[in-house]
């Protein structure tokens, strides 16, 4: 009898493998979290044969990325995870995360949205599939701005006509502190931070101390100064505050704000940033790519990427756009009436083709904060466009020289 | 000696003993997993891998002499298995799409197909070989639990200059029959601890109990030893020399060295001997040693070594004392520069300082009230006060930025009403500070007050009664009874509050954020930033932490000596 | 008496006035928890225009979608774990700051400065260590682990405050109950310890709240939704670019809070209660 036992769970030992399911986690709340998990419920119920079950786990946001780097080196990770791109670099040279080109075809790339999957990619390979892109773009009150504005100048006209500074009311309201938000005016001045050289360049010179750069600067001061348009010590919170309360025009922010807004008190109105009448190049924001990524530990690697197409699959993705208003980086749902009836989304995906790409490098992060350090500056008026940069630049210059010399020994 | 002076000694010894010992640990243990790299370099696979790379090149484009030339590489030894593999590009459009197919393979039915998923083992070959374009050439170890050890070398074949084609070779090498190191170092240490107690064992009795205490450890690392050849075996099996490491060698002749010096100084003796002696103590202190031994001293440690380490992407390199002197030298930076040490180092002792003041004056004034038997809604107002400290201050933090917000904050509105004009708080250095220490104050008085309730409820009344008889007026009993008996139990509440704030990170994070410029940045959220906002550099936050350390050290061995804290304040 | 009177109403003014100033920002926090809305208010004045509770109902509600009452399996864990913590720091922060207080032995000064000393290393640097130690004895994922963490990260500040507070404590007491014939442990649990009782209430409080109110341990060490703590719950209604469901996280915050300060209110009491007066010399 025992024997007979022991003879059942060896050949059933096998299917044990099989019958782990697949860990996935996620940082999203609200709509996107039941869309989602709407989506893990199709895949388990459904017609999967012998591939895992997926369960899925939500993190709190910022305990995210240090979450993800202490356990999956220690083998307590989880298989796919969903997250920003934007540490993709470095994910990848500390070998978190595992190429996915291996699986790819051309065809399964084209699904996507060609700016959203090359967020993704780092060096020379694919580092995950995308979810859904953000970028900032222009919110704006509808009864107090009937028409969008199309360039700068004609932003500012009308930003001047609903600033009110002592009753606390502004023509436009975002984070001017923040390079994220001081993007499009940096590219839309012609300005860069990272410039490739050559084909095969794969981080860029840093090219952060321009003329560009420096006049972006001062056009950002000219918003946001003394007797601007846009109230002092902006921040998200503030944005959100002053737009619900019918208190801004105008705000710069991105999909994420949608969720917070209180659509029976202000009518909502969302459409790409103008082009910049001074350079008349288009104000470009940075673009995100949500992906989903492949843990290097993962054990069933072959089944984790079927989940991982199945989740990014179009239908999967019309059912997000659809209930939960995400910005998907599927081309085919672009083209579903449902999501092609909502304005709001309509305007984000429009952003998208005039928006850059936030570099996923390692050099990138060093960026932020020197940068975001130079924006106080010049917008609390203790140094100007020119002398913030330039420290701004030496700084990263020495954040550079400093990961350069201790990765001697390792690889590229 | 005086006993400052013996005590700040015994300190500094212990915590750079501490360092030394966990920073020798480190780099020994990283140093042997190199050398374990290093003897993986000149492993078997490694030579098929040059060998194979060479007959690809030489036979050029034609896919049947790479093959043949493959088939031709004497690999000694079971299960190795060869291919060649070439990586192009595909597609213009993804620069990720390679087309990627075999020019020679050691199971000939696979050669000249493309790699693809149905066959289990060609993404990590091919990922490999995408490696190889970039690194040059690899060799691993890989070792899964209850699955064979393999041994992966990869080498580009350059064929005009030009990267052409990878070869790859995975041996699955024989775990070689475990050996026993253990057993001549635990006949060493037996005979050198022997020895040592000779030298010093005083009755026969004292010497058989401490032998078989020795033996008993003997054992014990012999045991341990023996787990540790299950990790080692993997690296045996790939490395030809040394494969056994030598770091616990090193460690157990310290450890022998330290028996026999011991021995020598009748150390064991008088430790035997205080141990009977106090035996109640230990007993009673014991419990929170283990504990904190487990999981505060060895994360200390830690903690300790790792200022001595660079990191980058998950690799730790031993660089010795450049991490301290990047940050004592100021990092090249001029003084009045918020990265400054120095700089940084002056607004935290001001942060400190000015807190501690104002947390200890209101919670000291509160409890004086408060404590009033005969006062009406005492519990109220007690409750009621300690709520800054009941909500969390992530919020409560928050808030207050809210409420110093130049346009909208509620502080600026009340200033509005006294006629004072808006004040643009964390645009300079002085109102930010202000800003911070506001919000910390009401977040760190009602801990003071309680201490301070608590303490003032240990002072026995008649003790005021006798004085009120004798005619003492109200402050004369509260500066010559209250204060000198308060002083016990304010003083370690104090320090403690000291270090605390001089830790305080939440703060200073969420209120100013350092602002403007980096200015309001204490040491430790330096080190945060270091950390997680800059390159990752753990071992570069880890040296300040171990700054702070040795600061709030001599801060707290100075005002010791001042309060005599630590020894009784019983007259 | 007139002059005495006019005393206790300045006092009480002096007070009500303080409160009332210090319970701003935690009246504007519950302002937020009762307004419907999930934005952040700018107004200074505490009373709320409209009330709601549906935050609260929203907090209390969350639950997985297969309907585990996730905010039920929270608290647990939190209560739970904060239990664990207090017993378990107060009954090893007792013990040893007993051993430190009463008796002499060699290592006693170098444990003291060593409990001192650890406390000044900032943890945040800590974590991975910590999180290879626990996944090593496999108190990864489990209430078990943060227990044991929150407990010897407490114990050198509660060591310190008890050891402060046995040091007042007249060793009159002990040397009479000694030549009684009473042991030390019967001395240690029936003179020392009631005596205590204040110090023993703020190491209690102490131990509670930072097991109640931490969050990044938590955050990273727990594996499992129905695992985690109250304050992962609530610091997941914080976004990504500063973006927060302020309602649903005020709501989360009172909630959190009331246990702690009815904790306070309960051992006021003890607080308040008679000490060593008389107890010698009568």
């Amino acid at each position: 009898m025992i024997r007979l036992f022991l003879v059942l769970a060896l050949l059933l030992a096998p299917l044990t493998a099989w019958g782990k399911p697949l860990v996935l986690w996620h940082a999203y709340r609200a709509a996107e979290r039941t869309a989602l998990e709407a989506a893990v419920k199709r895949w388990n119920d459904g017609e999967r044969g012998k591939l895992p079950r997926i369960h899925s786990l939500a993190v709190p946001y910022d305990a995210f990325p240090d979450k993800i780097t202490a356990a999956i080196p220690r083998g307590h990770g989880p298989d796919l995870f969903i997250f920003a791109h934007d540490r993709v670099g470095d994910w990848a040279e500390s070998k978190i995360i595992e190429p996915i080109e291996f699986w790819m075809t051309e065809a399964h790339a084209d699904r996507f949205l060609f700016k959203a999957i090359d967020a993704l990619c780092y060096g020379d390979s694919l580092y995950g599939l995308p979810m859904a892109f953000k970028s900032t773009a222009l919110y704006y009150n509808k009864a107090l701005v009937p028409t969008p504005p199309r360039t700068t100048d004609e932003l500012v006209r009308i930003a001047r006509q609903n600033t009110d500074r002592a009753k606390g009311r502004f023509g436009l309201v975002y984070d001017n502190s923040k390079l994220y938000f001081h993007a499009p005016w940096l590219f839309g001045f012609g300005g860069a931070i990272f410039v490739k050289q050559g084909e095969d360049d794969r981080r860029g010179k840093l090219a952060v101390n321009s003329k560009a750069a420096a006049r972006a600067l001062a056009f950002a001061r000219e918003l946001g100064g003394p007797d601007g348009i846009v109230p002092p010590e902006p921040s998200t919170t503030l944005t959100t505050t002053l737009f619900n309360q019918g208190k801004a025009a105008m705000a710069i922010s991105g999909p994420w704000m949608l969720g917070e807004l209180d659509q029976k008190r202000i009518q909502v109105g969302v459409a790409p940033l103008p082009t910049v009448s001074a350079t008349g190049k288009p104000a470009s924001p940075f673009l995100g790519a949500e992906g989903l990524m492949m843990s290097a530990r993962c054990t069933q690697k072959d089944a984790a990427f079927k989940a991982m197409t199945f989740l990014t699959s179009d239908a999967v993705a019309i059912e997000r756009a659809v209930q939960a208003r995400q910005p998907v980086a599927n081309n085919a749902a672009w083209k579903d009436a449902r999501v092609k009836a909502d304005p709001i989304l309509s305007a984000f995906r429009r952003q998208l083709d005039s928006a850059t790409v936030m570099p996923g490098t390692p050099q990138m992060r060093l960026v932020w904060s020197p940068y975001d350090m130079a924006l106080q500056k010049v917008m609390n008026g203790s140094a100007g466009p020119d002398k913030a940069l330039a420290e701004a630049e030496a700084e990263i210059k020495r954040y550079l020289a400093s990961m350069q010399t201790a990765k001697q020994g390792g690889h590229q | 000696m005086t006993r400052r002076n013996r005590a700040l000694g015994a300190a500094l010894g212990g915590l750079v003993a501490a360092s030394l010992v966990a920073t020798a640990a480190a780099a020994l243990y990283l140093r042997e997993r190199n050398a374990g790299e290093q003897a993986l370099a000149e492993a078997p696979a490694r030579s098929y891998a040059l060998q194979l790379a060479k007959a690809v090149r030489a036979a050029g484009d034609d896919p049947t002499a790479a093959q043949a030339a493959a088939l031709r590489v004497k690999a000694r030894g079971e299960r190795v298995q060869l291919a060649a593999v070439v990586v192009e590009p595909r597609s213009t459009k993804y620069r990720f799409l390679r087309k990627r197919r075999y020019l020679a393979h050691s199971d000939a039915s696979r050669q000249r197909q493309v790699l693809d998923r149905r066959h289990a083992g060609d993404k990590a070959i091919y990922d490999l070989a995408n490696r190889v374009r970039h690194e040059g050439s690899i060799i691993e170890l890989h070792a899964p639990q209850d699955e064979p050890v393999e041994v992966t070398a990869a080498e580009p074949v350059r064929v005009g200059g030009k990267h052409h084609a990878t070869a790859v070779v995975i041996t699955r090498p024989a775990v070689p029959a475990p050996g026993t190191p253990a057993w001549p170092l635990a006949a060493g240490l037996a005979l050198v601890a022997l020895l040592g107690l000779a030298a010093g064992a005083a009755t026969p009795k004292r010497y058989v109990v401490v032998a078989g205490g020795v033996v008993g450890f003997v054992l014990f690392a012999w045991w341990q030893l023996g787990k540790l050849e299950a990790f080692y075996q993997a690296r045996a099996a790939a490395a030809l020399t040394a494969p056994h490491p030598r770091w616990p060698l090193v460690l157990a002749a310290i450890l022998a060295l330290g028996i026999v010096v011991l021995g020598h100084l009748r150390l064991g003796e008088r430790l035997a001997t205080g141990l009977r002696r106090h035996r109640v103590a230990y007993l009673y202190a014991t419990p929170a040693a283990l504990g904190m031994l487990v999981l505060v001293f060895v994360p200390f440690g830690y903690g300790l070594a790792l200022g001595f380490f660079n990191h980058a992407h998950g690799t730790y390199t031993f660089v010795g004392l450049k991490n301290f002197v990047e940050i004592l030298s100021g990092g090249g930076r001029p003084l009045s520069h918020p990265l400054n040490f120095y700089f940084t180092l002056g607004v935290t002792v001001l942060w400190t300082g000015t807190n501690v003041l104002l947390h200890v004056a209101i919670g000291l004034a509160l409890a004086l009230v408060l404590k009033d038997p005969l006062l009406r809604f005492k519990g109220a107002y007690r409750v009621l006060l300690i709520l800054p400290w009941a909500v969390p201050n992530y919020i409560t933090a928050l808030i207050w930025k809210g409420m110093f917000h130049h346009q909208y904050g509620a502080v600026n509105h009340v200033l509005e009403l006294f006629g004072v004009e808006k004040i643009s708080w964390f645009s300079h250095f002085g109102t930010a500070f202000a800003a911070n220490l506001v919000t910390n104050t009401w977040l760190g008085f009602p801990f003071m007050m309680v201490v301070c309730l608590g303490a003032l409820q240990s002072i026995p009344r008649d003790v005021y009664e006798a004085a009120e008889v004798d005619g003492a007026s109200r402050w004369q009993s509260f500066w010559s009874i209250t204060m000198p008996l308060l002083r016990p139990a304010l003083f370690p509440a104090i320090i403690l509050g000291t270090i605390w704030t001089f830790n305080m990170f939440n703060i200073i994070y969420l209120v100013s954020a350092g602002a403007p410029g980096g200015s309001t940045d204490i040491l430790i959220t330096e080190a945060y930033r270091w950390a997680f906002e800059r390159a990752d550099r753990y071992g570069l936050a880890a040296a300040y932490a171990l700054i702070i350390l040795l600061i709030l050290m001599a801060y707290t061995l100075i005002t010791n000596r001042m309060t005599k804290a630590t020894e009784d304040t019983y007259s | 008496m007139r002059s005495s009177q006019t005393k206790r109403l300045l006092t009480h003014a002096v007070l009500i006035t303080f409160t009332g100033l210090t319970l701003l920002p935690v009246a504007l926090v519950v302002r937020k928890a009762v307004t419907p809305g999930q934005e952040f208010e700018l107004t200074l004045n505490p009373i709320p225009s409209r009330v709601t509770l549906e935050h609260f109902r929203a907090v209390v509600g969350a639950s997985l979608p297969d309907g585990t009452w996730l905010f039920g399996r929270q608290l647990l864990n939190s209560v739970l774990a904060a239990v664990g913590t207090t017993v378990l720091g107060v009954f090893l922060a007792c013990t040893a700051a007993y051993a430190f207080s009463r008796f002499r032995f060699p290592g006693r000064r170098f444990g003291l400065l060593t409990f001192l000393v650890v406390q000044m290393f900032p943890a945040t640097l800590l974590m991975i260590p910590l999180y290879v130690i626990l996944s090593r004895l496999g108190l990864l994922s489990s209430i078990a682990g943060l227990v044991l963490v929150y407990a010897t990260t407490a114990i050198p500040f509660c060591v310190w405050m008890l050891k402060g507070y046995f040091d007042t404590i007249p060793r009159e007491l002990e040397e009479a109950a000694l030549i009684d014939g009473a042991s030390r442990l019967r001395i240690f649990y029936q003179i020392i310890l009631p005596l205590a009782r204040p110090a023993i209430a703020v190491t209690a409080l102490f131990c509670f709240m930072t097991a109640w109110n931490e969050y990044i341990l938590a955050a990273t060490f727990l594996g499992k939704e129905t695992s985690y703590t109250l304050p992962v719950l609530i610091k997941s209604y914080v976004g990504e670019y500063g973006s927060t469901q302020w309602g649903s996280f005020a709501a989360g915050a009172i909630l959190v809070s009331v246990p702690v300060v009815a904790l306070f209110y309960a051992l006021q009491k003890n607080l308040v209660a008679g000490l060593t007066a008389g107890s010698v010399k009568g």
